[in-house]
């Protein structure tokens, strides 16, 4: 080969690998400067879409596609209800207690649609069957308005959820997802990837509020199973899956202390949310969020709750002290990217109803409710907001 | 020691060793082996501007490094080294830059290991593990040699080596926070 044209192919090597490279692996994280301040209002600004939806019946706005104006309540998930519920008691916690009557409201249908199941009570919308998660994420949310607002009205209904979410552990801390209520036992066989973190985050915080009454042992039982065999026994690829619900346990026990496996999953769970984060990060420029589109509110929420719950879980346990920096920058690098990607007030005056676009997150011109949940709580998480309840 | 195999197998002394067949000059190959050794160690001086002017972390930028890596000793152990002894002048500077520098010892694989080892552990690590790796590369070039079968086996074998670390490169680079 000439030297001419070895020299040519030599420049085409270098320049071809790095704008191969630039256009993919090392496309720039793109992670905007916020203030906490900032990202506060953005997660007040999530609260007051979940509030304009509400209607009489105390329900919220479902889903909403913009590019055709259409509401869609149909399949609405009472999982998500108690979930958005508890993210505006999260809210109210952070010093906003105006959104505590629109909560009271979307809890008072809560507790209107509550039965006897087991050794306790669970919310449920079907007469055949009650769903672990939607008893674990009403109990989260009467945990965390007891921290917003002192009352404690709500204690024996807390406690009485508590006993039916014990009752769904099996050997091993495993939780079963369903209860017949036909039959009033457990139904067996079937878990939920979701459901089995929400409680143990409840049974956690029950433990907070009432550490004399043993919450605690069940909590553990539980984390022990996420901590150490959920993901093979439930046949969960790319080990450990991102639970940001087990991440809020470890938050909720750290203080009390935690195992050297619970500190492992930890780790394990911090590497996984940066990861998802870091590569979130890459989809700002061409052509990333064409190949791969950026994820939802609810999935980025859900990796920003995490790594907050993880800050605060490394707050309490100095093993985490080598991952708490790095957990503050993508934690931050996430939830700034949920506020630049939120909809104001003039981006969504373009739509034909500008207040269900307004404070909410969309793909593909759709959102549904949850998006605003977990977006909302995650930034309360960065913002510095959140953290263990107690008294 | 992942970093020093790392640097190790991004040279693959071998593989200097087949592209230059028979043998090089001791003088030339010193000369080149030197500058391609600055050339470590100002990737990895450089490594952090670099990094935050890409707008990359350190993590994002070993996924990147260990993909590099990989194709070249995916591509060492297809093809092996393909001799570019005669390619360039045969003697002085001119030498020293094509053949003995462009493409045997500054390539993309030793550039971007460099700096992703000068970012992730100092450029202390990156000119200890250039200077070692280089100085093998350049006593493989002038040694005499007259079987290619061995050499031939050990540029597979490095080859091996840097598909491996690689992929610990990569895993680890995905795992970090």
């Amino acid at each position: 080969m000439r030297t001419s044209t070895r020299v040519l192919s030599v420049t085409a090597l270098w320049v071809g690998s790095f704008g191969a490279l630039r256009i993919s692996l090392l496309a720039p994280e793109g992670c905007p400067d916020v203030t906490p301040a900032a990202l506060e209002a953005s997660a007040v600004a999530a609260g007051a879409w979940i509030e304009r939806g509400q209607g009489d019946d105390g329900r919220y706005v479902y889903e909403y596609h913009r590019d055709d104006d259409r509401v869609v309540s149909a399949g609405y998930n009472i999982v998500r209800h108690a979930g958005v519920t508890m993210s505006l008691y999260q809210l109210a916690r952070a010093g906003h207690p105006e959104v505590v009557g629109t909560a009271d409201k979307a809890l008072a249908m809560m507790l209107d649609n509550v039965v006897p199941a087991g050794d306790g009570i669970a919310f449920v919308d079907s007469d055949t069957s009650a769903r672990l998660g939607a008893s674990a994420l009403m109990a989260a949310a009467l945990a965390q308005r007891r921290d917003a607002t002192g009352d404690d009205r709500y204690d024996e209904d807390l406690r009485a959820l508590g006993r039916f979410l014990v009752g769904q552990i099996t050997t091993g801390g495993q939780m079963l997802n369903l209860y017949d209520l036909r039959t009033a036992a457990p139904s067996p066989g079937q878990t939920s990837r979701y459901s089995t973190g929400e409680a143990a985050w409840a049974l956690a915080q029950l433990h907070n509020f009432f550490p004399d009454e043993g919450w605690d042992v069940p909590a553990r039982h539980v984390l022990d199973y996420l901590a150490t065999s959920r993901d093979e026994v439930e046949a969960l690829d790319f080990a450990p899956w991102p639970d940001q619900w087990a991440a809020y346990t470890l938050a909720e026990l750290a203080p009390w202390g935690l195992d050297d496996h619970h500190v492992r999953y930890a780790e394990a769970l911090s590497e996984r949310f940066g990861m998802l984060v870091r590569y979130e990060s890459q989809k700002d420029g061409w052509p990333l969020p064409f190949i791969d589109p950026r994820a939802r509110g609810a999935g980025l929420g859900v990796w920003v709750e995490g790594l907050g719950a993880l800050a605060r879980a490394a707050d309490s346990d100095d093993r985490l002290a080598d991952v708490r920096t790095a957990l503050d920058d993508r934690m931050v690098c996430g939830a700034s990217l949920l506020a630049e990607r939120q909809p104001d007030r003039r981006e969504a005056a373009a739509w034909d109803a500008p207040t269900l676009v307004e404070g909410a997150w969309f793909r593909y011109d759709v959102t549904r409710m949850d998006d605003q949940q977990h977006a909302l709580s995650g930034l309360l998480a960065a913002a510095g907001e959140l953290g263990p309840v107690g008294p | 020691m992942r970093s020093l195999l790392a640097l190790f197998s991004a040279v693959n002394p071998f593989a200097v060793a087949v592209a230059l067949w028979p043998r090089e000059r001791r003088t030339l190959m010193a000369a080149a082996a030197a500058v391609a050794c600055a050339c470590a160690i100002g990737s990895a001086a450089v490594s952090r501007p670099v990094l935050d002017g890409l707008d990359v972390t350190p993590g994002t930028f070993r996924v990147a490094a260990a993909v590099v890596l990989g194709i070249a000793g995916a591509r060492w152990l297809i093809a092996v080294a393909p001799s570019v002894a005669a390619e360039g002048p045969s003697a002085g500077a001119g030498r020293v830059a094509v053949p003995l520098l462009f493409p045997v010892l500054v390539t993309p694989q030793l550039a971007i290991v460099s700096m992703s080892t000068g970012a992730d552990h100092g450029v202390a690590v990156v000119a200890g593990g250039a200077a070692a790796s280089l100085a093998i590369a350049w006593l493989a070039a002038v040694v005499s040699k007259r079987h290619p079968v061995g050499w031939t086996a050990g540029v597979r074998l490095v080859a091996a080596l840097a598909v491996a670390v690689a992929l610990a490169l990569a895993v680890d680079g995905v795992k970090t926070v």
